[in-house]
């Protein structure tokens, strides 16, 4: 008998919930916390109130790899130009955590990654600085100009910046009529990108997957909903324009180069063939943690746990 | 043959815009006579002579020629005036006599009338002289120089083979190296094909290059003088005087110029020790002399450009794949025949690896030979690959084939990441199930492809990505149980699959067919497994994931 499939991607959202790694999560909250209260306290009435982005706060995170994203928002007079509030954040965390963190420049954020602690956890938060477009002008419209440091998509290094709402991505999901399913769907592809180490980035994921909702009746069952996910992304990836909703100006599809478009769409193309051909192919794309694994009776359809218990095969060469 | 002529003469006379103007006789083995053809309103006489043979070709040569020698400046014509023509196959006179008086005409328009230009280029036409025992051939490469004209100096070429070109023998040079003044300018081949005993010639590198109409190759050293100038006609006088007390027969020449392309291409002149082709000569009675070339045959030999492009331009595999540094884990069947595909469609650095010895019950199925007898899998199919290819350099490695995570201390352990990191793609085609789940440990995921075959070579699995070893166990799973006994001559000691060459090799190379395409189109290798099918109209059948 083959594998069910609504069951099986059931399985995968809750071995992959972020409440499974309840510990980690809240080493994690504590670490940001801490970040915030040392940049309020060290740049003072020049910052606005700190707030966090990202996957966590849309509710869209995975737990097989999760980080904080932690907005600053700077006043227009803290800093004369973007790549001096940049290296002013950086300068300051760098000071303070490189002896317990590995502290970098990214593209727009600047990256903690804490040494392994007693239970092997790596704890990893990324700040993003950004200054409000004029004198107080933060407080009516909520956007931020983020400085770009090394190549992001269309734009090349220190050439240029990117104009955001980030409060407006985040509740671009927040308030999404569907939410619910929207997010599954998110953490499904989620899932997929990470295990099989794809390059597409989780906003473009997540815009894609917007628009799918959007241009498409997503119904039915979990499969159903992410095959037409899917077969949406497989047809239009390639062509699609995916305005930030931070900045209707900046197209977030300019961030995948066309090899890594053509690549997607045919990884979605293969992904419905083989899956629909056979459901035991299913695990392969969108596997289970195996660090939380589902219970005996829950498992009771005969899905193979990876990699073990299974005779390897007569192959040669 | 008079009925023959007679036959021939009914025929072209139906033909409308020809007329013939000499009779055709016979004359030994051959008809011959001349005709006139209009072609919109331009009139042209050409000699025919048409073989016994006739309407079969002699060794794909037509056994029909159109001569007209005051046409030499037009293209496709020959030295000897015969207009380069050809037609389609018909075993029927008729048709056949048709079809190359329709080709001639075509070539009229085109070359005469519309004086069209080809866009591909025709190297000159130089006779090859055959000298001593036979006929001679220098093979040549790209070398890193922007000749401007005027350079001349010294060559080294070594000898590839001795072999035979029909019943002539053939000597094959390789050119190594220029020497202009005190810089050395090397061809650019792997070390294999660099070595060997070298030997001295001279080159000239001109602007022009040194014809008559276009394309036809001066024949006269006399007439070669104000090509090669008078510099280099000094340097052949000295060097003549060089090499006056030494034991040599001949001195190869090799005169370069720019192709219309911009590629370099070099003609080979040999020069005979007992006809050097300068002379001194006194200026009245003074003690001055000037130096000039004799009146006296130039003896043109051949040359081929087989620099990686001409090599390879038949067809090679795409460049996202031969530009790469590859390893080659296990060189059994499909280890060696992935080698030699990879090295024929042009890849420039290959790494292999086995600890194993062939054996002479190898060789029906993989890339060895029995002639090479019992030894070390990489040392002959390193050999094996220079042989093929003048451009791919070949690393081997014994060891490192021995991999078994379990004794793997962090320091091995390292230094194995590091070496794995040092190529851009590593194949794995040992078969080995612990190997396999080793590397995905060892070797970052995208540049890891497994490959193997299921016994009776019914099916191909390729996997390459992440979670690497899973992927073998699911596809080989989902392909079932393979029920084909193993062959086991002697005993379980010595088991192996069951398969031969052909079943093995469609698969490979089916396999190496999407490798390349899948690199070429998205930079990195998908997974897929291949079936072998009996279906009534599919060969192979492809699983893509």
């Amino acid at each position: 008998m083959g594998l069910d499939r609504n069951k099986h991607l059931q399985d995968v959202l809750t071995t992959h919930k972020i409440s499974k790694e309840q510990a980690l999560l809240d080493k994690h909250k504590a670490k940001r916390n801490e970040i915030d209260e040392a940049l309020t306290e060290h740049f003072g009435l020049n910052l606005y109130k700190l707030f966090n982005s990202g996957s966590y706060a849309k509710n869209t995170a995975v737990n097989t790899k999760f980080d904080f994203d932690l907005m600053s928002p700077f006043k227009r007079d803290a800093f004369s130009t973007l790549e001096e509030m940049f290296n002013a954040v950086f300068d300051f965390l760098n000071e303070k955590y490189n002896t317990e963190a590995v502290v970098r420049k990214q593209k727009v954020s600047i990256g903690l990654e804490f040494f392994q602690d007693e239970d092997a956890d790596v704890v990893k938060v990324d700040v993003v600085p950004g200054r409000e477009l004029n004198k107080d002008q933060y407080k009516e419209d909520d956007k931020l100009n983020l400085y770009v440091h090394s190549q992001f998509g269309i734009f090349e290094e220190g050439s240029d910046h990117l104009r955001s709402n980030v409060k407006a991505q985040v509740a671009n999901i927040r308030s999404n009529a569907d939410k619910d399913s929207l997010r599954k769907m998110i953490r499904l592809m989620k899932v997929w990108k990470i295990h099989n180490h794809k390059s597409a980035k989780s906003f473009f994921l997540e815009l894609i997957i917007i628009k799918a909702f959007e241009k498409k009746e997503v119904t039915g069952d979990l499969w159903d909903k992410l095959k037409t996910v899917m077969e949406y992304i497989r047809d239009n990836v390639k062509t699609v324009s995916l305005p930030d909703p931070g900045n209707s100006g900046n197209n977030v599809a300019d961030s995948m180069t066309e090899w890594d478009k053509n690549q997607m769409s045919t990884d979605m193309d293969y992904i419905i063939t083989r899956v629909e051909d056979d459901a035991d192919n299913l695990p392969m794309y969108f596997p289970l943690n195996p660090k939380f694994p589902v219970d005996e009776e829950k498992n009771a359809y005969g899905q193979k746990s990876p990699g073990v218990s299974v005779p390897p095969p007569a192959r040669f060469g | 043959m008079m009925e023959r002529a007679e036959m021939i003469s009914g025929l072209l006379a139906q033909i409308p815009d020809l007329q013939i103007i000499s009779p055709l006789e016979v004359s030994g083995n051959r008809v011959t006579g001349k005709f006139r053809l209009e072609v919109e309103q331009t009139e042209l006489e050409f000699t025919v002579e048409i073989l016994s043979q006739y309407p079969a070709q002699i060794r794909e040569q037509e056994t029909i020629r159109f001569l007209n020698s005051d046409l030499l400046a037009i293209n496709h014509v020959n030295h000897d005036g015969s207009i380069c023509v050809h037609s389609h196959f018909s075993p029927n006179l008729a048709d056949k006599l048709n079809l190359d008086i329709n080709a001639l005409k075509q070539w009229v328009k085109r070359y005469v009338i519309d004086k069209e230009q080809d866009i591909h280029y025709e190297h000159i036409v130089a006779g090859e002289m055959i000298l001593g025992e036979g006929k001679a051939t220098m093979l040549f490469t790209d070398l890193n120089e922007n000749f401007e004209g005027g350079e001349f100096g010294e060559i080294s070429f070594t000898m590839l083979q001795k072999a035979k070109s029909g019943d002539l023998s053939m000597e094959t040079f390789v050119l190594q190296n220029l020497k202009i003044g005190t810089q050395e300018i090397e061809c650019n081949w792997n070390n294999f094909t660099k070595a060997g005993e070298r030997h001295t010639g001279i080159f000239v590198f001109i602007k022009e290059p040194p014809v008559t109409h276009g394309r036809f190759a001066i024949e006269n050293w006399k007439d070669l003088a104000p090509f090669l100038g008078q510099d280099f006609i000094d340097f052949l006088v000295e060097k003549e005087i060089a090499l006056r007390g030494k034991q040599y027969k001949t001195l190869q020449l090799l005169i370069g110029y720019r192709i219309p392309e911009g590629t370099v291409h070099w003609q080979m002149v040999t020069i005979e020790k007992k006809s050097f082709p300068v002379e001194r000569i006194r200026i009245g009675k003074s003690r001055q002399y000037f130096n000039q070339l004799r009146s006296q045959e130039v003896y043109y030999r051949s040359t081929r450009n087989c620099s990686h492009r001409y090599f390879f331009g038949r067809g090679a595999l795409d460049p996202s794949l031969t530009d790469k540094k590859i390893l080659i884990m296990g060189v059994g069947a499909l280890g060696s025949m992935l080698a030699t595909g990879l090295c024929r469609g042009g890849a420039k650095k290959i790494c292999i690896v086995d600890n194993d010895v062939k054996e002479p019950e190898n060789v029906c199925r993989s890339e060895y030979s029995f002639y090479q007898g019992i030894g070390n899998k990489v040392d002959e199919l390193r050999k094996h690959l220079y042989t093929i290819s003048p451009f791919i350099e070949v690393d081997e490695n014994r060891v490192a084939g021995d991999l078994s995570i379990a004794d793997l201390d962090k320091e091995t352990r390292q230094k194995l990441i590091d070496y794995f990191d040092g190529f851009d793609l590593v194949f794995d085609c040992t078969g080995d199930n612990s190997l396999a789940y080793a590397l995905q440990s060892l070797v970052a995921n995208e540049k890891l492809v497994n490959l193997s075959i299921s016994n009776g070579a019914g099916e191909l699995v390729c996997v390459s990505g992440p979670d690497c070893y899973n992927w073998i166990l699911h596809i080989y799973a989902s392909i079932g149980e393979n029920k084909l006994p193993l062959y086991e001559p002697t005993g379980c000691w010595s088991a192996t699959f069951s398969a031969g060459y052909s079943d093995i090799s469609m698969l490979l190379h089916a396999a190496l067919r999407e490798i390349n395409s899948s690199l070429s189109l998205s930079g990195n290798v998908r997974s897929f497994y291949l079936s072998a099918t009996t279906d009534a109209d599919t060969l192979i059948k492809i699983t893509r994931f």
